[in-house]
């Protein structure tokens, strides 16, 4: 069989989907000043607010890292308003039920913190596993939606080379109603997605030496990691505190002490005690994002252990095709040192 | 020696272009890509005082890692694949069908795809792709190679799947 002698340049240059243009040239824009100014300041800017794709587009997906779960979250801001709506339609994992309890937040806090300083287990370490899923919508489908959680095992060193590998859970139907079988299509669980090597000094890390575990210190760590407001409201600072866990495999000191800076956050509140999607007994805690409208923050925190154990995110209010109460995003981490 | 701040601004002036049309290349979300561009540039203002020397073909390198980290889409396909409907030969004098080129390179392997594109879309030179791979140069070149080949006997399979006869002038639309 013979094949096409084809010019790749030509060809290549003919799908290229940003193909290089005059205005290239032109001076650097105010926002793109505005990102250089932020990235001196040791922060990830975020991203200017435009329409994004066209039309047409069969997957429109945003993934919500631990590392990056607020810049991501202005993706899903900036997009979904676009989204023709669907009714009845499971795009996300059931909520979690919570079960009322009479604790405050101060109370919760202070029994959690004195589990982990009674075990006061385990020192930071730079490797660390989560499970997480992100929202994934395909609104040309009205079927149920699979949920495909994603396994990350990243290991860095103080050099920031690293490796990195993430790995297919196990996928189940949005809808908990849905009994057959996920499609076969799906990657299994233990699928690998990708598998990365960072070379010395490729693995960002903008603080590279272990947490501390006193409030004051980590709340520096917080913030060179992009902590918005100083994190004196709840909800960055449980963004932060995804950050550092999505970097760090904390000892017990260290989520006492992250314990302590929630306590004196604001706008946190108890929503109650849960079970959460690895079937671990906890008490959730809440509150409204500032930064992204509409969206929460929830902080579990082990029932057993009083680390803590996942960070998920939701629609507070309706943003078509989602609902109010529609889950963003989860990432979940083992709970021990 | 480490770079000062203006020796940064002049540098962030001269790639931000480039390496945010190469991530938006890669991603469906201009957000997304504008998230990973920026976070590049951070690990780049990081590492200047480690003396590391900040070249657009190192950032391609980071920001390969970071399209990484954040587009955990199992399939993780191109811009491009989402925007090619229909098969069939268009207007633009082309030997090939759009939709069996994309094909045929969303099939690659990843790192074959990616010295395809650096090369063709990013017009890295061997040298520049090697730091971009993070390989030696030889290495560069075998994978470079190696991914033209696949690609063309992939683009030959799929004209073949489109049912167009073989050889270059049966693929070639009349004028």
């Amino acid at each position: 069989m013979s094949f096409p002698s084809i010019d790749l340049a030509k060809e290549l240059a003919r799908i290229d989907p940003v193909p290089w243009d005059d205005s290239e040239l032109a001076p650097l824009t105010a926002h793109e000043l505005a990102v250089l100014a932020s990235i001196k300041r040791g922060e990830s800017a975020r991203p200017a607010r435009r329409p994004t794709t066209a039309p047409g587009r069969r997957w429109r997906r945003f993934a919500l890292p631990a590392f990056a779960t607020a810049a991501a979250a202005t993706a899903l801001a900036v997009v979904l308003p676009m989204l023709a709506p669907t009714a009845a339609t499971a795009f996300t994992p059931p909520p979690l039920e919570y079960s009322p309890i009479e604790q405050s937040v101060a109370e919760v806090i202070a029994d959690a913190r004195a589990q982990l300083l009674a075990s006061n287990e385990g020192t930071p370490s730079r490797t660390v596993e989560t499970v997480g899923w992100y929202v994934e919508l395909e609104p040309e489908e009205s079927d149920d939606v699979v949920i495909m959680p994603q396994r990350i095992e990243r290991t860095w060193n103080e050099d920031l080379s690293g490796h990195q590998i993430i790995t297919a859970g196990e996928p189940y139907w949005a809808d908990p109603n849905t009994t057959v079988p996920v499609s076969a299509d799906v990657p299994a669980e233990g699928t690998v997605i990708s598998e990365m090597e960072f070379a010395p000094g490729e693995f960002f890390v903008p603080v590279v030496t272990p947490p501390s575990d006193r409030p004051d210190e980590l709340r520096n760590t917080l913030s060179a990691l992009g902590i918005a407001h100083g994190g004196e409201d709840a909800a960055s600072l449980i963004d932060g505190i995804s950050s550092l866990m999505s970097l760090w495999t904390l000892g017990d000191a260290q989520h006492a002490a992250l314990l302590s800076l929630l306590g004196e956050s604001a706008g946190l509140e108890v929503l109650g005690e849960t079970v959460d999607r690895e079937g671990r007994d906890a008490i959730a805690l809440g509150a409204e994002s500032l930064d992204y409208a509409g969206t929460s923050r929830t902080v579990l925190i082990s029932a057993e252990t009083g680390r803590i154990i996942g960070i998920e995110t939701a629609r507070i209010t309706p943003l078509p095709p989602l609902g109010a109460g529609d889950v963003l995003s989860y990432t979940l981490w083992k709970d021990g040192p | 020696m480490p770079l000062d701040d203006d020796e940064f601004d002049a540098i962030f002036a001269a790639t931000y272009r480039p390496l945010l049309r190469y991530a938006r290349r890669r991603l469906e979300s201009r957000a997304l890509a504008e998230t990973v561009v920026s976070e590049t540039f951070l690990l780049a203002w990081t590492a200047k005082s480690r003396k590391q020397e900040i070249t657009l073909p190192w950032l391609y390198r980071v920001a390969q890692g970071k399209i990484q980290e954040h587009d955990r889409r199992p399939d993780r396909q191109l811009p491009i694949s989402s925007g090619v409907s229909e098969p069939g030969a268009d207007q633009s004098g082309s030997v090939l069908d759009r939709k069996v080129l994309v094909d045929a390179l969303v099939s690659l392997p990843w790192k074959e795809r990616e010295a395809i594109l650096l090369t063709y879309w990013e017009e890295l030179s061997l040298a520049e792709l090697a730091v971009a791979l993070g390989c030696r140069e030889r290495k560069a070149g075998a994978v470079l190679e190696r991914a033209k080949a696949r690609l063309i006997r992939f683009v030959g399979s799929g004209v073949a799947a489109s049912s167009v006869v073989e050889g270059v002038r049966d693929v070639v639309p009349e004028h």
